[in-house]
């Protein structure tokens, strides 16, 4: 699996938590939970156990670790160390989760700008020139009907997507 | 790929939904080229289980990461991961329940307009909403379009 390092945002999202309770677990268990994406594949799953099953911190995360040290699609591990309570993990379902989490998190999760928001703009036609947009193509496609634009960015699109390919096809050989 | 194949297999399933996005923005005259449909949906039970549906014949797969894992396309997993970054059969595809800057669907259906393309009416998020909805988003990629967007609501007010 892909070894990028997830931001604290990132690793929120593949948790299904949110950042303050990476850190208060963090704080609390006097740990740093591993920021890549293989090793990350626990923070979600002691989350939940934590947070909907209401199990101490401590106690989650051993079920947790050892539910994953499990093979199979689902996973029966003693909760408790008396052994009387036993505790079933769909875990292929609980991986099929931490997968969709992840891919939103590397796709959407990105960093986000820093600093104030920025204002609506007043001159916008004065920015967008100031941003180098061609006006006459935004003119010309005001002509156009959405039917028309939709049709053209189809196009565009499928054609860069081809491009993609080829280039990827060529970098493979 | 094609957006047209999407949203005609999506209106087909009688799924409700707004395009957003990249899209949406072509929609009202954007040039940028975009190479993912932004598509908000209907959180109702009914209306996911449509769209987990058509969405198997599309062999869906969370976009970015390793080939191979598991992965349930089902209902369930729109109940637990509302927002899904999805690539298919028909080109890479993000599914969300709400749009940052604008609301859930209810709010996003209200901001919403109908357009006719790819022979078929569906709707598109409005051109003020799109702006509000990339300001709020604060990513890098959002905040280059905006200046565009802004341009476009412009020229569109001096046409009226």
């Amino acid at each position: 699996m892909d070894q990028t390092r997830l931001s604290l945002g990132q690793l929120a999202i593949v948790a299904g938590s949110s950042t303050k309770w990476i850190k208060n677990a963090e704080m609390l268990l006097g740990i740093s939970f591993p920021r890549t994406p293989s090793e990350a594949v626990g923070v979600g799953l002691l989350h939940e156990l934590h947070s909907e099953l209401d199990l101490p911190l401590s106690l989650a995360r051993d079920i947790a670790n050892k539910v994953l040290s499990t093979s199979g699609r689902t996973s029966g591990v003693p909760a408790l160390a008396s052994g009387n309570v036993r505790l079933f993990v769909d875990l292929n379902r609980y991986r099929s989760t931490f997968n969709a989490r992840l891919s939103r998190a590397l796709v959407l999760g990105g960093p986000k700008r820093r600093g104030r928001p920025r204002a609506a703009a007043s001159g916008a036609i004065a920015a967008a020139l100031a941003h180098g947009i061609d006006l006459g193509l935004l003119r010309d496609s005001l002509r156009l009907s959405p039917a028309e634009r939709l049709a053209r960015l189809d196009a565009n699109a499928a054609f860069v997507g081809a491009l993609s390919e080829s280039r990827a096809r060529a970098g493979s050989k | 790929m094609s957006f047209g194949s999407i949203v005609r297999g999506l209106i087909k399933s009688n799924v409700e939904f707004v395009v957003v996005g990249g899209v949406a923005a072509a929609a009202h005259g954007s040039t940028i080229i975009t190479n993912d449909l932004d598509v908000c949906y209907s959180p109702t039970d009914e209306n996911v289980k449509r769209l987990a549906s058509r969405l198997r014949r599309w062999r869906p797969y969370p976009r970015g990461i390793e080939k191979g894992l598991p992965f349930i396309m089902d209902a369930k997993t729109f109940h637990i991961t509302p927002i899904l970054t999805l690539s298919t059969s028909q080109g890479p595809l993000d599914l969300l329940d709400r749009i940052e800057g604008v609301g859930d669907y209810a709010a996003v259906l209200k901001q919403s307009e109908s357009v006719e393309a790819f022979d078929s009416h569906f709707r598109v998020l409005t051109l003020r909403a799109l702006i509000a909805a990339k300001r709020a988003a604060g990513r890098p990629k959002d905040y280059a379009q905006l200046p565009e967007l802004e341009a476009l609501e412009a020229l569109l007010a001096q046409k009226r």
